[in-house]
């Protein structure tokens, strides 16, 4: 802050004044021009460090009729499902991508994806994706890879930089999806041993195979886009509308590439921040917390 | 029902199919996964390490209750054996995964249990981290020829290695202990009186130090200089609030090198909120 | 409320936001307040006679007469396929709503701009928005916002003062990189949807689709809530940043929907062209965690 403070040019001072002239003149702009975004100011400055300026907030959303499904006998993976979960979250980014393509964006950054269920109807869930289109910045002063082609990403603002400054890119956001259904019957059979402490090995292996495989689709995905790696992966287990029998595994995450010749390291500075480390107690210690 | 079986190593098909599309192939460079976050990835390339794929175990198991005596303070040794069992059994296939992927070790390793409805007394317990290789080749490996694990973040992971350290494996001790209830002459005796209850005291602090000698024992096998970041941690589970396991979790390390000097940090004041 | 010279200020900052503000050369002026309880005039057009009512509604004489956004979806089977009765979907913005909520918002946001003014304040930061049903009538409203005034030493007043929903140390890094805040503004899109016979189709069927009308209106209410705010921040911007989004969606009737899409944010003006003098220091910080975090 003080290196930021100290340039003459940059006393926040002296540019108080100048702001609140530029605000008496009371300029209007183009709507066209203007942008909005979901960004922090802290992510925004670090999408400029990074060469980029943010284009504007962009959305898609697939409203999903999910059919009923009947009654399953076996413990195994409902494929209709995994597909109709996959299918519905990939319409939301598509039109995402759509919708960052049409105001002129390179990629979107922030992407949040989420599911509601609409209202009385049990089989209507709406599939989300919201975040924030960026481009170069046509006079760019930090050095910056070129996109190959429009990107998705669920990183901010600062993991952007970061990855910029190492020299990668986001290629896009990839996932897989396991619908997997638990049956009464094995799962009665597979606790059967009341006594006897003991590995169940079929339901081991079962819930084992659905998550590899959820891991396995997005692996797929990150390895049609070319990417060197993903990050950020987030794996997730919901039942959604289904009851506890039926369970999606999901997996999430961002697939990059190393777009410079070689990975750049950053330099890191180890800091003690001088914070408030007087609260050395927890104070549910003090007051204590039931045990559950 | 799946016809597949656990492979040799203990691992499902799927699980093996996952791996081999890792790794790298004519034509195709080699892919990584992990559920690093940017800042952990980055620290951890920093750190001279490679992050080589997401690595996964997992294993359901039926913890049956087990008879105990109302009034004896008592570690159920049946129930801390199945505890104990269940999270080897799902950090050893997660080694297995790992193993596969030839790295030298895993990172940022989560351990999770999941209770299902449908199962009635049985529980998974989940073992995930982040497969890494060493730039430079040596001798990563611990005293057993396994991958080294650890529950350390990226972020400590790179400040233990600026400080001269490795990790060597993740060390756990769990005990499974019953609370002995009181007596009604006991409690009638003590009423309106501010007493410590010596026999309370007595069972808590005992299964915490069994808990905590075995995570040690652990240490002492792979031959560690010392444990960092231990987590004692307890829980009911579903057993009842007289019954509680006393989970102690940490990394156990080596130095790399003879001197433990890191560069002078910077002094930071942050006036962010 | 009039603040008198020289009496203490009230304000809801923190020491360090204190300390940044006088750094940037502002300080503080108190915490001013404006609020609108709004009624929406759509109560009767919004109720049962819209969800049957529509029925019969053709091309010709389509009931979204000048609305921004209007879209009849026909019936995809044609007349013949005998059974059920065939009409047409709609999909159309509900400017007048639309209207109404940005009307209201302003209201409060002026009467808290006036309270700034009578301070000779030069803007408010901090703002905090409220909005919230009173008396459990979804068309009846209120919008608070509070936030905290700031007036520059020396600078002659400001005909439109500034407001924002940043921080203090937001306001700060905003003015070293050349950016002033200029507005905090809104944009709302409204769409109704009301469903034909290909809807009801869709929604019989046993196969897994994407609803298209329901999606188109959702995505349009999105798409018009960001183009009002971009239209709202042009007024003396160049973009809105910091945008949170509020979505509510209720059913009206038997497959009408009701899509409503709320974005505020802060419009922001450059002032200079600033670049960072060095790219960031990146830190790491030695510091502990909470030592059982996520461990079960």
């Amino acid at each position: 802050m003080s290196e930021l403070f100290s340039a003459p040019w940059t006393r926040p001072d002296r540019a108080g004044e100048a702001a609140i002239e530029h605000l008496r003149k009371g300029q209007a702009h183009s709507p066209s021009n203007v942008f909005s975004s979901d960004l922090s100011v802290d992510e925004a400055i670090l999408i400029g460090e990074a060469g980029y300026e943010p284009k504007g907030l962009v959305s898609g959303s697939s409203v999903f009729h999910i059919g009923y499904v009947t009654s399953w006998v076996g413990s195994a993976e409902v494929p209709e499902l995994s597909a109709a979960m996959a299918r519905a979250r990939e319409i939301a980014i598509a039109r995402l991508v759509e919708d960052g393509r049409r105001i002129g964006g390179n990629g979107v950054v922030g992407v949040q994806l989420d599911i509601n269920m609409l209202g009385s109807h049990a089989h209507l869930a709406e599939f989300i994706a919201v975040g924030t289109a960026i481009a170069p910045r046509r006079s760019t002063r930090a050095t910056h890879h070129p996109t190959p082609s429009f990107f998705t990403s669920n990183l901010s603002g600062k993991d952007f930089y970061l990855l910029s400054r190492a020299g990668y890119h986001p290629l896009g956001l990839v996932m897989g999806s396991c619908v997997y259904h638990v049956a009464y019957q094995s799962a009665g059979s597979w606790a059967k041993m009341q006594s006897k402490n003991m590995e169940l090995a079929n339901a081991t292996e079962a819930l084992y195979s659905a998550r590899e495989l959820a891991m396995t689709r997005m692996q797929s995905e990150a390895i049609v886009l070319g990417a060197s790696g993903v990050v950020g992966v987030t794996t997730e287990e919901k039942s959604h509308v289904w009851g506890s029998h039926m369970i999606e595994f999901f997996a999430l995450g961002t697939a990059i590439k190393l777009a410079s010749s070689e990975h750049k390291r950053l330099g890191i500075t180890a800091s003690v921040p001088l914070e408030d480390q007087i609260v050395a107690t927890d104070p549910s210690a003090i007051t204590g917390r039931r045990r559950r | 029902m799946t016809a597949n079986k656990l492979t040799e190593v203990g691992l499902p098909p799927d699980a093996m199919t996952r791996l081999g599309e890792l790794e790298e192939r004519q034509g195709k460079p080699a892919l990584f996964t992990s559920d690093l976050s940017v800042n952990e990835f980055l620290l951890v390339k920093e750190a001279g390490f490679n992050p080589r794929g997401l690595v996964f175990g997992s294993s359901i198991y039926h913890i049956g209750l087990q008879g105990r005596n109302w009034a004896a303070n008592k570690e159920l040794d049946g129930l801390t054996q199945a505890m104990y069992t269940a999270r080897e059994l799902a950090m050893s296939r997660m080694e297995a995964e790992a193993d596969v992927l030839g790295a030298d070790g895993v990172v940022g390793v989560r351990l999770d249990i999941n209770f299902y409805e449908w199962g009635k007394h049985s529980a998974e317990f989940i073992a995930i981290g982040t497969a890494v290789s060493a730039e430079e080749s040596g001798s990563w490996r611990n005293n057993e020829g396994k991958p080294f694990t650890s529950d350390l973040s990226g972020q400590d992971f790179w400040t233990l290695v600026q400080a001269g350290y490795m990790p060597l494996g993740l060390v756990m001790g769990t005990c499974v202990y019953h609370v002995a209830h009181r007596g009604a002459a006991s409690v009638l005796g003590q009423a309106g009186r501010n007493a410590e209850l010596p026999n309370f005291t007595q069972a808590l602090y005992e299964a915490r130090e069994l808990a905590m000698a075995r995570m040690q024992a652990e240490a002492e096998k792979l031959q560690a200089e010392g444990i960092v970041g231990v987590k004692l941690v307890e829980k009911s589970h579903f057993w009842g609030s007289h019954v509680i396991e006393f989970l102690a979790v940490g990394t156990a390390v080596r130095p790399l090198r003879a001197d433990h000097v890191i560069a002078q940090p910077q002094m930071t004041l942050s006036l962010d909120s | 409320m009039a603040i008198e010279q020289g009496r203490p200020w009230s304000s809801d900052l923190s020491a360090a936001e204190l300390a940044i503000l006088r750094e940037s050369g502002f300080e503080p002026v108190g915490l001013v307040m404006g609020s609108s309880v709004y009624q929406l005039g759509v109560q009767s057009q919004m109720g049962a006679s819209l969800s049957s009512s529509w029925r019969g509604y053709g091309p010709g004489n389509s009931p979204t007469g000048g609305a921004a956004y209007a879209v009849e979806y026909p019936c995809p089977h044609g007349y013949f396929a005998g059974g059920l009765d065939h009409y047409s979907g709609f999909n159309w913005e509900r400017t007048d709503v639309e209207a109404g909520l940005t009307e209201a918002y302003y209201l409060a946001r002026s009467r808290m701009e006036q309270e700034a003014k009578d301070n000779a304040a030069h803007g408010v930061v901090g703002v905090h928005l409220t909005l919230r049903p009173v008396g459990g009538m979804w068309h009846v409203l209120e919008f608070t916002m509070i936030g905290t005034a700031v007036r520059r030493e020396g600078s002659a007043p400001l005909d439109a003062p500034f407001s924002s929903n940043l921080s203090v140390q937001d306001f700060a890094k905003l003015l070293v990189t050349g950016y002033v805040p200029a507005d905090f503004v809104i944009g709302v899109g409204v769409v109704q949807a009301s469903g034909g016979c290909g809807l009801e189709y869709q929604l019989r069927s046993w196969n897994d689709q994407d609803i298209t009308q329901f999606s188109d209106a959702i995505q349009e209410s999105r798409r018009q809530a960001t183009r009002h705010l971009e239209h709202e921040g042009s007024r003396r911007g160049e973009g809105v940043i910091g945008v949170e989004m509020r979505f509510s969606s209720f059913e009206l009737g038997e497959r009408v929907r009701y899509i409503q899409t709320i974005a505020v944010g802060t419009s922001v003006l450059r002032f200079a062209e600033v670049p960072l003098p060095n790219p960031p220091l990146i830190l790491m910080p030695l510091v502990d965690r909470d030592a059982n975090e996520g461990l079960q």
